[in-house]
């Protein structure tokens, strides 16, 4: 059974790079018309559901359990102090590690 | 894909804006300029792309104080928001306020909707403080370095997380810092190897 789910894993981040490095090799305006094609049908199947708001948190609320234990083990967590010199994203250091630069 | 990712701004400018990216940014307005927020989870990797279905939409804010709240509270309402858990605005306070998520959703609907908590831990505080604003044309959302959405997302661990993990490394490992992913990765006890990421 794990075995499986790991097979299946596998097989779906394969997937997942193959269709990244699509998205990267073409145009913004071409990987986004199909993926609004793909979402548009997605959220109109959720929608034909008709769950009222009592049924939809009950229908969600193993999922709420599984993030706020997740997110409960987070507030031990404690960050190292950053360095003065640490590259920072909000720092607008531009180049090197940093990365500064297209994704095309 | 053409992105250009200086600092604390990416601009991804020509995308077809889906029902969710509308939804999104409509919402996102009603927080602008009175606090601040970050989306997260598997909206960002949609946001960039990812081929998949999402219903809701991760966001966090600094915490608020009541009467802070009840203000956004009243901005939401009159945008054409309601809270889909029951109780006025000092039950869903109370609740922020203890930790947990409220959802949001425009009148009559309840997907898609939006997720929304106070900040509750460092690495919330810290998406709020290094947060990077996504430039799509003549809109914006903020959102928080990709690195420590990564990282997180592994250490969340589903299929789904562990997938968007990997699409967001496979768009932006050539811009990423990775010495900032490495220091999430440790920080949150996952690794990236295994993946392929790192």
């Amino acid at each position: 059974m794990e075995l499986d789910r790991e097979r299946r894993l596998r097989e779906r981040l394969e997937f997942v790079r193959f269709y990244a490095r699509w998205v990267k090799s073409v145009p913004n305006e071409v990987w986004s018309k199909q993926q609004a094609v793909l979402i548009e049908s997605f959220l109109d199947s959720a929608r034909n559901f008709a769950l009222g708001p009592d049924e939809y948190l009950r229908m969600v609320s193993f999922r709420e359990r599984r993030v706020a234990e997740a997110e409960a083990r987070l507030k031990g967590v404690r960050l190292p102090e950053e360095s003065a010199n640490e590259c920072s994203r909000s720092s607008g250091s531009q180049g090197g590690s940093c990365g500064a630069g297209q994704a095309a | 894909m053409e992105i250009t990712y200086r600092g604390d701004r990416l601009e991804l400018k020509g995308k077809a804006l889906n029902h969710m990216d509308r939804f999104v940014l409509s919402f996102v307005r009603l927080l602008e300029g009175y606090v601040d927020y970050v989306v997260v989870g598997g909206y960002v990797a949609v946001l960039f792309g990812r081929s998949r279905g999402t219903e809701d939409v991760d966001v966090i804010i600094r915490r608020l104080e009541h009467d802070e709240f009840l203000i956004l509270h009243d901005r939401l309402r009159r945008g054409g928001y309601y809270f889909l858990n029951p109780g006025g605005p000092d039950g869903l306070y109370r609740m922020l306020a203890e930790g947990l998520r409220v959802r949001v959703a425009l009148e009559g609907t309840v997907i898609p909707n939006v997720e929304l908590k106070f900040a509750s831990s460092e690495l919330d505080e810290y998406s709020l403080r290094h947060r990077v604003a996504v430039v799509l044309d003549d809109e914006h959302v903020y959102v928080p370095p990709i690195e420590l959405q990564i990282a997180y997302k592994l250490y969340l661990g589903g299929d789904k997380d562990v997938e968007d993990a990997v699409y967001l490394w496979e768009l932006f490992k050539e811009n990423l810092d990775a010495r900032l992913l490495r220091r999430f990765m440790d920080v949150l006890g996952v690794r990236g190897e295994p993946y392929g990421i790192g």
